[in-house]
């Protein structure tokens, strides 16, 4: 109807020849009757428009009355919504409160995916951009710095096949890494940023204006010109404070100093949604920049693959010819580096109009589960306001029957309906838009910093667009009950119901029940799952570790990126463990390369020596310091730990944990056996002195794996230490101290990360948290709503029956009598609910089954008690009002009726 | 439904309205000039103003049209009363009346 109207308002046009035509045929038919009586046609017609008046003010007086026609019944409707509204404030504040709080929380949820997995890169004309990858089973023999997936996909290439591509005509190719971590030296401060690698063309490929200065031009990229650097618009305003002053400037990275020459725009935040580059420096400088890779220079091998592409396809070139182009190229290269008949390499192009967003794919799973989980929330919040708006809809019964006998259309007081519940979402939609930003940006806040995901949460249209459809299919939602409720009375009864005391029960109970018992339902699902994740990061929280991390401090340096050679690296280790072990309340120090259970893994092939070349199973390394195990208390098996004797000229020792005994040496005395590393180039022995319990290596959720611990001053990786500090008393005092004694020693090195282990492990399970409490979160809120819709059915119940009840006491039945039936009776809405919720939930978790740790979808502990929980609030919910209704005074009772 | 201000509306409404209920789907045209002739020619319409409000009445459902032949062959454009315009056919009668009534007794009074 609306529709109709509108569109006759906008089609003005054929209105108007329709107008004409009408008008046209009353004017002649007036002229011929003047003819008739005589005048001749001329004047005929002069006198028949005469009479009829101005055709022009005519035409505009019908439109009017269209358009104002149309206005006016909207306009009815919206005030009689807002009436009706304002005439129930409590129950209006609960409606918009409840869906509110659901759209904004889907909004919200959508939001952080948006930013994340949908948003377009803030570059010129995006959708044009693509990605070149390529994808194998078996890599060549290749380092990769860069992502890879599950599915094999690699986007690194060498450089030197970047710059053979980039000379394929049809397209603009530019480079891409990140440079994580890197330690930055800014008027004399020491600190850490993140910053990427970048080709000299890239900000032109990409269409990306500067804010203040100027971004690389293609002759920056070169080691001949002088080192420039670009700053993101936060870093500038983070650390410059928005000082145009910072262009010229001088910054030190990883000890090479470069000249700032220009600011990227606000937007930019680089190439993968989620993570904020802070400063772009040109690629050429890489070597300085990560000098572990001097031996190779990353320019010239191909051996190293660590630039990622993105390309603009030139004007006239399509997508298919440029694949077929690069692939051919990508073929030629790559065949020199296939040693083995399996590997091999095949090229691909994906589009780039999101950046690399498709490196956030570990990020789509959590987003549709908990997408699901508010949207479940949303439905019980849209049932529960139905069911609100459906026991306001019995009161008004009489109203709307006597509307229709009076001739109202039915279709009319569906859309008066309609209009009210649309308002209400709406105006729920307006306040959750709100909130969305809000929770979004506690969604991002329940990561801990280091995994933590930075995303512009500015205004979106798109996000504005999903806030508003959500309102509007929410308030259909809503809608939709009372809707059929009123296509289904009939005039007749509803009048007649009129005269009893609660008008329209029957529909109201017919639509009521089955909506509390949804709620129930969506609740226990809610509530199962929540309870599985639960249960699931319990289970990951008291997993083993095989050390103990209470009253452990952790802080990390990064001394070879700070320019410091392998040597001075040892010296400045040693010199800043010494002074650390001085500090009060510190009982032990000592350093790993990293720290265990810190996601970060160093892996490679053994060999026990006297077994078959040919066996050379995977083992993980970690390079320790003295006193490593002992401060870590991973207990002792056999032989010794490290300890002043393991220097770098001593002979190469290592220790093993368990699993390596058990799996590699077959049950042998370890003691006095030796195995080869392929560390660099040649093979290199280390003798095992030792065998420890095993520990977690990695990850919290991989068993426990072979690992060896090397001697760090005997070799190491180029990065680390991280220092491990027992400490008495309260850890979290220390890192004032910290900062102070390392400044002391060596003031060029900037401390990172200082945090406690129990911390560091935590951070771990970031994604298992936010899971957890916002599946909490969402389950406590559904068990509320549920609560809430049955309280208000069972309550309703017991009004409509008070006359009953009152008969039955009165003939002499029990008050206990009186409770179970209605508990009885809510038993009827809540059981099968639960079934259905737990039929749901049975089918349903499957889902979710591989992000659980040590638990079955099926687990019955999660089970049970959500039944319970939900038992039991759902008792509370009922008992209420049977207890009023076993409280009623029969002789009142039935005096009402 | 709106309430109209405007009396003289009101009584096009009511002319429109009555015309057709008693002479079946007629043209504007043919509603004026029933009109006149039924009034002995007291009742001149505007006929600048028959269109707004034959459009007014068919968005507010009283009154529907479609394009038929005229009695001389020519397109036309038919109105005719729909049951809802019926309804309020006899609501404005009955209001009519009781204002007339009203009037007419005030106009006796003095």
């Amino acid at each position: 109807m609306w529709i109709q109207r509108l569109l006759a308002t906008f089609r003005l046009g054929r209105l108007d020849r329709d107008l004409d035509e009408e008008m046209r045929f009353h004017i002649d038919m007036r002229a011929q009757a003047y003819e008739r009586e005589g005048l001749s046609p001329a004047d005929a017609r002069r006198k028949a428009l005469r009479r009829f008046g101005s055709p022009l003010l005519m035409r505009e007086r019908v439109r009017d009355a269209r358009l104002l026609t149309w206005l006016e019944s909207v306009r009815q409707d919206l005030w009689l919504g807002l009436r009706l509204l304002r005439r129930s404030p409590a129950l209006t504040v609960a409606a918009i409160l409840s869906l509110g709080l659901a759209i904004g929380g889907t909004t919200g949820v959508f939001a952080v995916g948006d930013g994340l997995l949908i948003r377009p890169l803030p570059v010129q004309r995006p959708e044009e951009l693509v990605v070149p990858q390529w994808h194998s089973t078996e890599w060549p023999k290749i380092g990769i710095w860069g992502s890879n997936d599950d599915d094999n996909n690699s986007w690194s290439f060498s450089y030197a096949m970047y710059e053979q591509f980039a000379k394929t005509p049809g397209v603009d190719l530019a480079g891409f890494q990140e440079l994580n971590s890197a330690i930055t030296l800014i008027r004399g401060g020491a600190g850490t940023a993140d910053g990427s690698l970048v080709t000299g063309n890239f900000f032109r490929v990409l269409g990306v204006t500067p804010a203040v200065g100027r971004l690389f031009v293609d002759g920056d990229n070169s080691l001949a010109s002088p080192p420039t650097i670009v700053l993101s618009h936060r870093f500038w305003q983070k650390v410059f404070g928005s000082d145009p002053g910072a262009i010229g400037a001088a910054m030190r990275v990883n000890g090479q100093t470069f000249t700032v020459v220009g600011v990227a725009p606000k937007p930019f935040f680089g190439m993968q949604p989620g993570r904020w580059s802070d400063f772009y420096v040109p690629a050429c400088w890489i070597a300085k920049l990560m000098p572990e890779f001097v031996k190779e220079s990353p320019l010239t091998t191909d051996h190293f693959w660590w630039l990622q592409l993105v390309g603009r396809p030139k004007p006239g070139a399509t997508t298919a010819a440029l694949k077929a182009s690069l692939g051919a190229q990508f073929a030629a290269m790559v065949k020199p580096l296939i040693t083995e008949p399996k590997q091999h390499a095949t090229f691909g192009l994906r589009t780039g109009d999101r950046g690399f967003a498709f490196q956030n794919a570990d990020s789509v799973k959590p987003f549709t589960i908990l997408m699901t989980l508010v949207v479940l929330v949303l439905l019980i919040a849209c049932s529960n306001v139905a069911n609100l708006l459906l026991a306001r809809g019995a009161a008004r019964r009489k109203e709307a029957a006597m509307r229709l006998a009076l001739g109202a259309g039915r279709l009319r007081l569906v859309r008066q309906h309609l209009t009210e519940s649309l308002m209400l979402a709406l105006i729920s939609g307006a306040g959750g838009f709100l909130f969305a930003r809000w929770f979004a940006a506690a969604m991002l806040s329940l990561a801990p910093e280091r995994s933590a995901l930075v995303l512009d949460l500015g205004f979106s249209w798109r996000v504005l667009a999903f806030n508003l459809a959500v309102a509007v299919g929410a308030g259909l939602l809503v809608g939709l009950a009372p809707a059929i409720a009123l296509s289904r009375s009939s005039i007749a009864t509803a009048l007649r119901a009129g005269t009893t005391v609660r008008p329209g029960w029957r529909q109201r109970l017919g639509l009521g029940r089955p909506l509390v018992a949804v709620q129930i339902a969506l609740s226990l699902l809610l509530l199962v799952v929540a309870g599985l994740f639960v249960r699931s990061l319990g289970n990951l929280q008291a997993v083993p570790l095989g050390f103990n991390p209470d009253g452990i401090v952790l802080f990390s340096l990064d001394p070879t990126s700070g320019g410091y050679s392998d040597a001075q690296k040892a010296q400045a280790t040693e010199r800043v463990a010494a002074r650390l072990t001085r500090l009060p309340n510190v009982t032990a120090v000592t350093w790993s390369t990293f720290a265990l259970v810190d996601n970060i893994s160093w892996n490679t092939t053994v060999r026990v020596v006297g077994q078959p070349a040919a066996k050379r199973p995977p083992c993980n390394l970690l390079s320790v310091g003295p006193g490593f195990h002992r401060t870590l208390q991973v207990p002792l098996v056999a032989g010794r730990t490290f300890d002043a004797r393991d220097g770098a000229t001593a002979p190469r020792v290592a220790i093993v944990n368990q699993s390596f005994v058990a799996k590699y040496l077959g049950g042998t005395r370890p003691l006095g056996q030796s195995f080869t590393v392929e560390l660099e180039r040649d093979p290199v022995a280390f003798e095992i002195v030792g065998v420890v319990r095993d520990t977690k290596y990695a990850r919290l959720r991989r068993p426990e794996s072979p690992i060896a611990f090397l001697s760090d001053a005997q070799h190491a990786l180029p990065m680390g230490p991280t220092f491990a500090m027992k400490v008495t008393g309260d850890p979290g005092r220390l890192s004032a101290d910290i900062t102070r004694v390392v400044h002391e020693l060596e003031p060029t090195l900037p401390v990172t990360r200082i945090r406690t282990y129990r911390e560091q492990i935590a951070q771990q399970l970031s994604m298992e948290r936010s899971l957890s409490t916002l599946s909490s979160a969402f389950g406590v809120v559904a068990l509320l709503l549920a609560a809430v819709g049955l309280y208000g059915v069972v309550a309703f119940a017991v009004a409509r029956r008070t006359g009953e009840m009152g008969v039955r006491l009165a003939l002499g039945a029990s008050r206990g009598a009186v409770l179970r039936l209605v508990l009885l009776d809510s038993a009827k809405v809540v059981v099968p609910g639960a079934c259905v919720g737990m039929a749901a939930a049975l089918a349903a978790t499957r889902f979710v089954e591989s992000i659980l740790f040590g638990l079955k979808p099926t687990d019955p502990v999660t089970i049970v008690a959500s039944v319970a929980l939900l038992l039991a609030v759902a008792g509370v919910a009922a008992y209420v009002p049977a207890r009023r209704a076993a409280g009623i005074n029969p002789v009142e009772a039935l005096r009402c009726e | 439904m709106p309430k109209k201000p405007d009396n003289l509306q009101g009584a096009l409404d009511l002319l429109i309205l009555k015309t057709l209920a008693s002479r079946g789907p007629l043209h504007g045209y043919g509603i004026a000039l029933h009109v006149e002739s039924v009034s002995g020619d007291v009742l001149r319409m505007e006929e600048g103003s028959l269109y707004p409000a034959l459009h007014r009445m068919e968005l507010a459902g009283w009154v529907r049209s479609n394009w038929r032949t005229s009695e001389n062959n020519r397109r036309a454009k038919f109105y005719g009363i729909t049951a809802s315009g019926s309804r309020q056919l006899a609501d404005e009668e009955r209001n009519w009346r009781l204002v007339v009534g009203a009037i007419s007794r005030v106009l006796q009074v003095t």
